[in-house]
């Protein structure tokens, strides 16, 4: 029996589950994936391997630097990569999700989640998204935030070339310069993020090898976020604050917490004790073996996104409730891209190319309050052009672009068009555009009635963007393209991406809905959930994580406060 | 709809005419000479596609949905798109069947129509009464495998796929880097790295930073 079971070892997951440990409660943690870089696990894709591991000892960076290989099919394709929505054995199909329009969902099972592919943006919520509008106020939520910020740790990203171009060209379209965590106004800054600054010997006069580097602490800027960072002296000591290698290092570090992974939990065990319905346990299923046993907690905490979470309490039979599932945001995403001239480049950056796979992939941003926000993109060339090729409105060569827009070109590529756009990635910028979108409980997630793999009927899941939300994303489209073209670009590409690109997922269990302002579901006592499903709405449109871990840290001391104290 | 030859044909056929319709080759002037870089048909990041498509659902979901193969409802969903194309006449080019033996009406459009019909079936104006399943009565799926398969052309292309050499169609476990992919080499992305020394300094630094 075990004070806490966390399901789920993502952004939320694994912050809970080191503040329940260190409070001295026996947690016990419950992932879907595989956990690369534990040495129980040395082949995590081909064999079963151990159960499971709570010793922070069990961390090899050897290992962990040799499965994270930085190779974009190997560890991004999201069929059979590495960071996948799917089981450990890759031989094995990924797991099944049915939606029923153009659509990418970027989820990945494994220890640490999706902040293993993420690319550590940590943002604060805009102030007046929550304020208002959530039940309780902004100002209660910064100390949970700067917590965070402290243990991550969160710093301003450093700059390469396609920070510099975009600040430049942000300062030139008369964009104020606003460098703080409260975001207020529009403005552009560096990204907070997880990242370790750059160690001093990245200078060239350190007289310290590129290899070397990478075992020192500190970001390198090889650009490797999404593709998998492991660059680091030792696990704990990773440059990008995935929760594997924050977080739960932390966690074993108190002694108090078990993590099993390639284990997924097919349903909440309740029981009703003195009248109310609890939460006791979870069944859970060995994504290897197929056995399934039952778990036993004194209480349970879903951690398992935004998606799988509506979906464990659909498939548990857990009580009716209008809102499970309803009200998903994703930011309603587009994409922006910029060609530029390398006699510019060298005017700007003195250098004639921008290489957009150097340094952190989202280094700096421009947040609009009250629209939205703009974040630089730099991903290796294959995710870059799989991204050219998605788009709500076909083919460019369909689009007769107005001549009011601020960009050149509009639509997926594909041809001889496609090539000579790709020639130009090394003097390339992208811009990712995040959209403050609105919850709408027409959009989210179902249970597919006929359909089930080995986990339990597959969610359906649907969106679409508000006529609002689609009239915003226009207004930062053009923003994108206005900074690229301020900052000398001589060709702007406008996506359009569809709605149902799926990166940041929330909203979809909303507090005031389904949890209570504790996070604590009002039907199932002793059910809590530590994921971005609970935002009440999509933060203003900045990236959820930081939300996330400040609300765990914040639950965590509720949880104690109301069973443990 | 004619058809010739085998399944497992007329299957590779017209995944032969995706690729290369999505990545052709490409032509270079260099002074008096051309040089050519091959495309996705040459490459042949067909494969990769019919693997991906043979692995993005399990057999316990396929035989729910009752789907014998992804690959073969998509090809036929292709050719229903050329059909509708050459009904409409909107193709540009004459049609010609000499290039892919194998394959139906998609494969007898040049390169741009077969773009084109891509877009009619993204419009859904195709005849949707004898498509096959999953894309029989599922107007979303149809739409969206039109953005999968140039998606994963472009991946496949300009990732490591091309460099795995002999080790491709290997399970990705067993697949180890052989050359330097062509996608990354015509980007001069340098592939995996250790570092790069393009530090520029830091714009600002956190306010009132907490000591823990």
């Amino acid at each position: 029996m075990h004070d806490v079971i966390v399901i789920g070892s993502g952004g939320g997951g694994a912050v809970i589950a080191k503040e329940l440990g260190e409070k001295g409660l026996k947690v016990l943690v419950l992932e879907a994936g595989p956990w690369y870089g534990n040495q129980k696990w040395p082949q995590p894709n081909l064999d079963a391997g151990g159960k499971s591991s709570s010793a922070l000892t069990d961390l090899n960076i050897h290992l962990y630097k040799e499965l994270l290989n930085k190779e974009e099919m190997n560890m991004n394709d999201l069929v059979t990569g590495r960071f996948r929505w799917g089981p450990a054995d890759r031989s094995k199909a990924q797991w099944f999700r049915n939606i029923k329009q153009k659509a990418m969902i970027w989820q990945t099972a494994g220890v640490g989640g999706t902040t293993q592919v993420y690319t550590a943006n940590c943002p604060r919520a805009y102030p007046h998204a929550i304020d208002g509008v959530w039940p309780f106020s902004y100002k209660e939520l910064v100390p949970y935030y700067e917590k965070v910020e402290a243990e991550l740790p969160v710093h301003f990203a450093a700059a390469t070339a396609k920070e510099e171009l975009f600040y430049y060209g942000a300062s030139r379209l008369g964009m104020n310069f606003t460098p703080v965590l409260d975001v207020q106004w529009p403005g552009y800054r560096p990204q907070p993020n997880a990242i370790l600054p750059p160690n001093q010997a990245i200078l060239n006069s350190s007289g310290v090898t590129d290899e070397q580097l990478s075992w020192m602490e500190g970001c390198t800027l090889a650009g490797h976020c999404i593709n998998g960072c492991p660059h680091g002296p030792s696990v704990d000591k990773i440059a990008k604050r995935s929760t594997n290698v924050s977080y739960i290092p932390l966690a074993l570090k108190t002694g108090n917490v078990c993590i099993r992974p390639n284990a997924f939990a097919v349903k909440i065990l309740t029981e009703t004790i003195d009248s109310e319905l609890r939460a006791t346990g979870v069944e859970v299923r060995n994504t290897w073996t197929g056995e399934q046993e039952e778990l036993r907690a004194a209480t349970v905490v879903l951690a398992c996104g935004s998606i799988e979470s509506p979906r464990l309490w659909l498939n548990s039979n857990l009580p009716k409730n209008q809102f499970v599932g309803k009200g998903l945001v994703t930011h309603n995403m587009d994409w922006i891209t910029g060609i530029f001239d390398e006699k510019d480049l060298i005017s700007i950056l003195g250098s004639r190319e921008i290489r957009p796979f150097v340094g952190n992939t989202c280094g700096a941003r421009l947040d609009y309050p009250g629209l939205g926000a703009l974040q630089t993109t730099g991903l290796s060339p294959g995710l870059t052009a799989s991204f050219y090729g998605l788009s709500e409105s076909g083919y460019y060569f369909n689009q007769n672009v107005p001549s009011k827009s601020s960009w050149d070109v509009e639509g997926g590529l594909a041809g001889p068009f496609l090539r000579k756009w790709m020639d130009e990635y090394p003097r390339s910028l992208s811009i990712l555009v995040t959209t403050d979108d609105e919850v709408d409980e027409q959009n989210g997630v179902t249970l597919d009635p006929l359909l089930s793999d080995e986990n339990g009927f597959v969610p359906v899941i649907r969106y679409k963007a508000t006529k609002k939300s689609e009239r915003k994303q226009i207004k930062l489209a053009g923003l994108a393209a206005d900074v690229l073209k301020k900052a000398g670009a001589k060709k702007v590409l406008r996506s359009n991406w569809p709605s149902g690109i799926m990166i940041h997922m929330e909203s979809t269990m909303r507090i005031g809905r389904v949890v209570d302002s504790n996070c604590e579901a009002y039907q199932v006592k002793r059910l809590y959930i530590a994921d971005n499903s609970v935002h009440v709405n999509g933060l203003g449109g900045v990236n959820p994580t930081l939300t996330t871990q400040a609300l765990a840290v914040r639950t965590a001391e509720k949880i104690i406060e109301t069973y443990f104290s | 709809m004619t058809r010739k030859g085998s399944s497992d044909l007329y299957i590779t056929s017209t995944f032969q005419s995706l690729a290369q319709a999505v990545i052709p080759p490409a032509y270079y002037f260099q002074n008096v000479s051309i040089k050519i870089e091959p495309g996705a048909l040459e490459l042949r990041i067909y494969e990769y596609i019919l693997a991906i498509l043979h692995q993005s659902m399990s057999q316990k979901i396929k035989s729910q949905m009752n789907v014998a193969s992804m690959a073969e409802s998509t090809a036929q969903l292709l050719d229903s798109g050329a059909v509708a194309l050459i009904q409409s006449g909107e193709n540009v080019n004459l049609l010609t069947v000499s290039g892919f033996p194998y394959g139906g009406p998609f494969t007898y459009l040049s390169q741009i129509d077969r773009l084109k019909a891509i877009s009619i079936i993204d419009r859904l104006q195709i005849n949707k009464k004898h498509l096959s399943l999953p894309y029989k009565d599922n107007l979303g799926l149809i739409k969206n495998m039109m953005d999968v398969l140039n998606q994963l052309t472009l991946f496949g292309f300009y990732s490591e796929w091309t460099g795995y050499g002999s080790s491709a169609t290997l399970p990705p476990e067993k697949r180890r880097l052989e050359y330097v992919p062509v996608g990354w080499e015509q980007t001069h992305y340098p592939g995996p790295s250790y570092a790069y020394r393009d530090f520029r300094g830091f714009k600002a630094f956190m306010p009132n930073k907490r000591k823990k």
